[in-house]
């Protein structure tokens, strides 16, 4: 018993005292071995958003997405990576080029938005919001949990390649419609780049999403609020003018899109949780 | 340090992920392949690779790349597709479930035009890579020959060839060369007859202990048949390789032979089940094989439904014949809606090869003929069975019996041997002549024309 937990707390404290010294083969002997946390701490920041990444740790990283180990399971990221590690030359570039083609197969006419190379990966900001008592959603590595009166639901989520998200935004509203009652939106606002390796515009996407208990549902979205220019997205933007949720005169839950090519807005039903 | 943390890691990865675990070795070929050390990476990774210790993915993946390549090794797509099968059954592993893919695409790439290749490709897999079996082809006389490869043979017989598919090899089978034995012409004109022996080690599912089989065929014109000897193995041997093939005498377990008779024979000379039997020559088989054409094709031509009055009188004649015991021979009529059984104590009427002949109309103890006539056609399978078909009722239950009650009867026993699989077996042949039959209500019919009933008998279900 206290050896294993010995062993243990060996395991946890390797990256932390082997830190300089570890190396791409660290990363790839662990994987093999089956230690994947070791292997993402190593190669993960060989692989993605660096200047020069390493197309081995990029094959190797790509495995891991796409069997969400060690990390999120993600097979746009795998498809990605595989497509990067396809050059420059390596022992790896056959497989990966083989791989990331028959991954592009599976996506079809998506995979020019979902399986691109070079693109910078990002996470969705990490936020914590607390609806209530026993009532919380915290959104950390590519998941949003719901946690509601002991029991907990998890959503996976993710960004497509490039794409840049605001922090997500927690709105309470208070209506009187259908029932008075408190209810929780959440606001995604997201920058998609036009190409994902090298944006020259990007256009403004919006979420709704909304929590009754432990549920956790999409209400409707935009995929194109506005479009601005630049190689990167506006630091700080007017977001909420383009799109909101509110409460309208009669009292109910009521969202607005005022940007895009086609204005509206709407009620959104109540569903009593139970 | 890093040594001392690395063996931790080790320590911690094999308690925890038991199965489809990589090896430290594998981490090594792993890593020379990522140095692209493609030499060093093979030779780490091909024997983990292909052998049956334990199964690990990452090694089969990696492997399968060097021989789809020809890096470090010559290129190999069989070979690597054998692996990438193999890896694929952990699919559970990150590597595995890469081989999936590049598995399917493989085989994909080559549907429909080689099925053949991607059936090699999954027989390679299951099978191994050690199996040694070494394709072969025999030439038996002139435009007589026989193929064998790991899927079965084929056999060539004046220009025509006919395929045989088997599957002898399974899970780490290993083989001995095939042999090919003649033995001397049965009849004088005849030529010899041509014997193929497929020996093999095949291991339990630990890999403890392994099976030495022996598969005995013979080559007939077009036809290789099988001879069947044991369903056991001939050894069981406890051990983590088995005996190589070319240091092992299977001859001191099994062979084939010509006994003093000059019948062709096997022998298993060791072990529980040593013992010999006769081999059943072509003529044999060609007449068990015409007989149960012939019946067939006779049961075809009955109408099974057919109902008719049992009451009828009978009509004495037979279409064919069989028994069992000492002695029992019961003859149908080609409709099949009546019979004729013969029952003969063989012991108690002394009979022999020599011819005798019984008068019937005195009742010897011993002899019991009866005519059977049914409503309805009778299966085969009615008599000399253990399960009986008995209606509860209808017509088919209703059977007027006639007994004889005049006439002769000659007996003539082959001597034993007619069978060579059950050696005990002989011939009954039986002549009914002016043969007088008495029904329930005291009518007498007579047979003039002899009444010819031949049977193997000596056993039951033969």
């Amino acid at each position: 018993m206290g050896r294993c937990t010995l062993l243990a707390a060996a395991l946890v404290l390797i990256p932390s005292f082997a830190g300089a010294q570890t190396t791409r083969e660290d990363g790839i002997r662990a994987l093999v071995l089956g230690n994947y946390d070791v292997a993402v701490r190593i190669l993960r920041p060989l692989a993605e958003n660096t200047p020069q990444p390493d197309p081995v740790a990029q094959f190797f990283m790509a495995i891991l997405y796409d069997t969400g180990r060690g990390v999120q399971r993600n097979s746009s990221r795998a498809c990605s990576l595989f497509l990067d590690a396809v050059k420059p030359a390596n022992p790896f570039m056959e497989q990966s080029s083989q791989l990331s083609n028959l991954a592009r197969e599976q996506f079809g006419p998506m995979a020019s938005q979902v399986c691109v190379s070079g693109a910078t990966w990002r996470e969705i900001p990490p936020a914590t919001f607390t609806l209530g008592p026993n009532h919380s959603v915290v959104i950390k590595d590519s998941s949003i949990t719901v946690a509601y009166n002991g029991t907990e639901n998890r959503i996976m989520t993710g960004l497509l390649p490039g794409a840049v998200s605001m922090p997500m935004r927690y709105t309470p509203l208070d209506v009187s419609r259908p029932v008075v009652v408190r209810r929780h939106f959440l606001q995604w606002f997201v920058w998609v780049p036009d190409v994902p390796a090298a944006p020259s515009t990007w256009s403004l996407g919006w979420i709704l999403h909304e929590v009754v208990g432990g549920q956790f549902t999409t209400i409707t979205g935009e995929r194109s609020l506005a479009i601005v220019a630049g190689a990167e997205p506006p630091a700080s933007y007017d977001a909420a003018r383009l799109a909101h949720v509110r409460v309208n005169a009669d009292g109910e839950a009521e969202w607005v899109i005022a940007g895009s090519t086609n204005p509206r807005s709407g009620v959104v039903p109540w569903k009593d949780p139970r | 340090m890093r040594r001392w943390a690395g063996r931790f890691v080790t320590l911690l990865v094999v308690v925890s992920t038991g199965g489809a675990s990589a090896q430290n070795g594998t981490a090594d070929g792993v890593a020379a392949l990522a140095r692209g050390d493609f030499q060093q990476a093979a030779a780490i990774l091909k024997p983990i690779a292909e052998g049956w210790r334990q199964p690990d993915p990452a090694a089969q993946f990696f492997m399968a790349s060097l021989y789809e390549t020809g890096r470090g090794v010559p290129a190999d797509l069989l070979r690597a597709c054998a692996l990438y099968h193999r890896a694929s059954n952990s699919d559970d592993n990150p590597f595995g479930a890469q081989a999936a893919k590049l598995l399917r695409a493989l085989v994909v790439s080559h549907i429909p035009h080689d099925n053949e290749w991607i059936e090699d490709c999954q027989i390679l897999a299951n099978v191994g890579f050690d199996h040694q079996f070494e394709p072969v082809s025999f030439t038996l006389a002139a435009r007589h020959a026989i193929a064998w490869d790991l899927k079965g043979a084929t056999v060539t017989y004046q220009d025509k060839s006919t395929r045989f598919p088997m599957r002898l090899a399974s899970r780490g089978t290993i083989f001995f060369p095939i042999r090919q034995t003649d033995l001397p012409a049965v009849a004088p004109g005849s030529g010899p007859r041509h014997f193929n022996e497929v020996f093999l080690w095949r291991p339990s599912a630990d890999r403890r202990s392994w099976s030495l089989e022996w598969h005995l065929f013979e080559v007939v014109r077009d036809e290789l048949i099988r001879v069947e000897v044991t369903s056991e193995p001939i050894l069981r041997i406890q051990a983590e390789e088995p005996p190589a093939p070319r240091d092992f005498d299977v001859r001191a377990y099994a062979d084939v032979r010509t006994t003093g008779n000059g019948d062709a024979e096997w022998a298993l000379l060791q072990g529980p089940r040593a013992g010999t039997g006769l081999i059943e020559t072509d003529a044999e088989r060609r007449e068990v094989r015409e007989r149960a054409v012939a019946r067939d094709a006779a049961a075809k031509l009955v109408d099974w439904k057919r109902e008719r009055d049992s009451r009828r009188p009978p009509s004495m004649a037979y279409a064919d014949a069989d028994g069992c015991g000492d002695i029992f021979v019961y003859g149908w009529s080609a409709d099949r809606a009546e019979m004729i059984t013969v029952r003969a104590d063989k012991a108690m009427l002394n009979l022999s090869t020599a011819s005798a002949t019984f008068d019937i109309g005195r009742q010897p103890s011993g002899i019991e003929v009866v005519i059977h006539v049914y409503a309805l056609p009778k299966g085969p399978g009615h008599f000399c069975s253990d399960i009986v078909a008995q209606p509860a009722s209808g017509p088919a239950s209703l059977d007027e019996t006639w007994r004889a009650v005049a006439g002769t009867m000659t007996i003539e026993l082959s001597a034993p041997g007619v069978r060579a699989r059950s050696p005990h077996l002989y011939r009954a042949t039986i002549r009914l002549s002016n043969a007088e039959f008495a029904g329930g209500s005291g009518i007498r019919v007579k047979q003039t024309q002899p009444i010819a009933l031949t049977a193997i008998v000596g056993g039951w279900g033969g």
